[in-house]
């Protein structure tokens, strides 16, 4: 779907079209601007929930250095999947790890073989390889911004639907009393898509041997196909 | 490229419609500041609860001597501590009286170092000693969580990946619509509070993980 079908249906379910009856840039409660901010929100956390985009890059490591900003070098980075150098893959590991192999880690020279992640941001690389390397990352992405009408959302299209609900969620929220019940309800329905999602991508994920699975979500609300 | 930020005007701006304004002027029952004042919580929310703002500093440099160094500012805890790049154990003053009668006199002999690092908890945590004191000017590098900078205008900016400007929107307006005014919403407040714990464990499983 595109942000334009997905806006349709939005529209639709939330049955407020301009008085005038022909589609308007805002209707009676609700802005164009304000729909597209509550899809760019449910594409948002539908990716944060499920981990269910994975990109690649780079990043050039310095000589002895230990310590890296990943952010500040790869678009759109949540979490790592697979840190690899020339193809050899660098294992996750603790500060309690680190500091129980190696007497002064941050300053270790030698082959790369770990890394830690602390925080969002805070990267670490030991031992710290000689010479200038390049660190190839597989990591999970947050999705690109949808600005027009012809975007197309990056989750997998299967998953547009949920994108309504939550926009339905995110819309109906403010008008409160049995408005805020069907919204409750659509965030449920919400929840449940991703749940499944991120259950799919777990399992991709544990083949691959990624080092982050998506995080584990309580839902109400049973999909069909998982009662099966 | 400097670490993507997000910025308050944009989260700002989207809050607007969601509390049936289209500016700060027409905002009926509340001000940007109060709304400003809530992202900080959310900020702080996030910093303390999900531990995302780590931060390596190398800046303090030991002292023959002198046993406790100030902290970096807007520091929260500290998660490790190295002396010239050794590792130190965490400790506590109870562990380091046990551990030494003498503790607070020891001193590091010729070619010795620290071995344990705690912080001070007098006031604030804004020291952390090292013990045995150190005789040597060494760097002592700490790793720590830390508060980012708040909002304080609407040209202000958070160091978030775009995915967590929901949490931090959902806190403004759960406190927003629970404020005591004729237009409260608690029953849209407490369903958006109960929803911080779900965003949080995530945060945590992600970027917050035991080290």
């Amino acid at each position: 779907m595109t942000v334009s079908e997905i806006y349709a249906a939005v529209r639709l379910a939330l049955d407020d079209a301009a008085a005038s009856g022909v589609p308007a840039s805002d209707d009676v409660y609700y802005l164009q601007a304000e729909a597209l901010a509550a899809i760019n929100e449910a594409q948002q956390q539908f990716a944060l929930l499920t981990l269910c985009l994975e990109a690649s890059g780079t990043v050039s490591l310095t000589s002895g250095t230990c310590f890296y900003s990943i952010r500040d070098s790869l678009t759109g980075y949540l979490v790592p999947l697979r840190l690899s150098i020339s193809g050899a893959r660098l294992e996750p590991a603790r500060l309690t790890d680190l500091d129980a192999r190696y007497f002064t880690w941050p300053a270790t020279s030698g082959t790369p073989a770990r890394y830690l992640q602390i925080g969002l941001n805070l990267l670490g690389i030991v031992p710290q390889q000689s010479g200038s390397s390049t660190l190839t990352v597989i990591y999970a992405k947050e999705p690109v911004v949808l600005t027009t009408g012809t975007d197309t959302p990056e989750i997998p299209a299967e998953y547009h639907p949920a994108l309504v609900k939550y926009a339905l969620y995110y819309l109906l929220q403010k008008r409160g009393g049995q408005y805020l019940s069907l919204a409750v309800e659509k965030w449920d329905e919400f929840l449940a898509d991703a749940a499944q999602c991120a259950e799919y991508v777990r399992a991709r994920y544990r083949a691959r041997k990624y080092d982050t699975l998506p995080a584990e979500i309580s839902v109400k609300v049973q999909k069909e196909a998982a009662r099966a | 490229m400097p670490e993507p930020t997000i910025a308050w005007s944009e989260m700002v701006g989207e809050l607007y419609p969601r509390l049936h304004a289209t500016n700060e002027s027409t905002l009926r029952w509340w001000t940007e500041a109060q709304l400003r004042q809530w992202a900080n919580e959310a900020l702080q929310q996030l910093a303390r609860g999900a531990t995302l703002f780590a931060r390596r500093d190398t800046s303090i440099t030991t002292v023959n001597g002198t046993r406790t160094y100030a902290l970096p500012a807007r520091h929260i805890a500290t998660i490790h501590a190295a002396y010239d790049d050794r590792p130190l154990e965490p400790s506590d003053r109870l562990s380091l009286d046990a551990l030494d009668v003498a503790a607070d006199s020891a001193l590091c002999g010729a070619g010795e170092a620290p071995t344990r690092w705690y912080e001070e908890t007098l006031g604030v945590h804004a020291h952390i000693g090292v013990f045995p004191t150190p005789s040597a000017a060494e760097t002592l590098a700490v790793i720590f969580l830390q508060q980012p900078d708040l909002f304080t205008s609407t040209a202000s900016t958070a160091p978030i990946p775009r995915v967590l400007k929901a949490f931090i929107e959902d806190y403004v307006l759960a406190e927003a619509w629970s404020a005591d005014s004729d237009f409260s919403m608690p029953e849209l407040a407490a369903h958006l509070r109960q929803k911080r714990e779900m965003y949080l464990n995530v945060y945590r499983s992600y970027w917050g993980r035991k080290q």
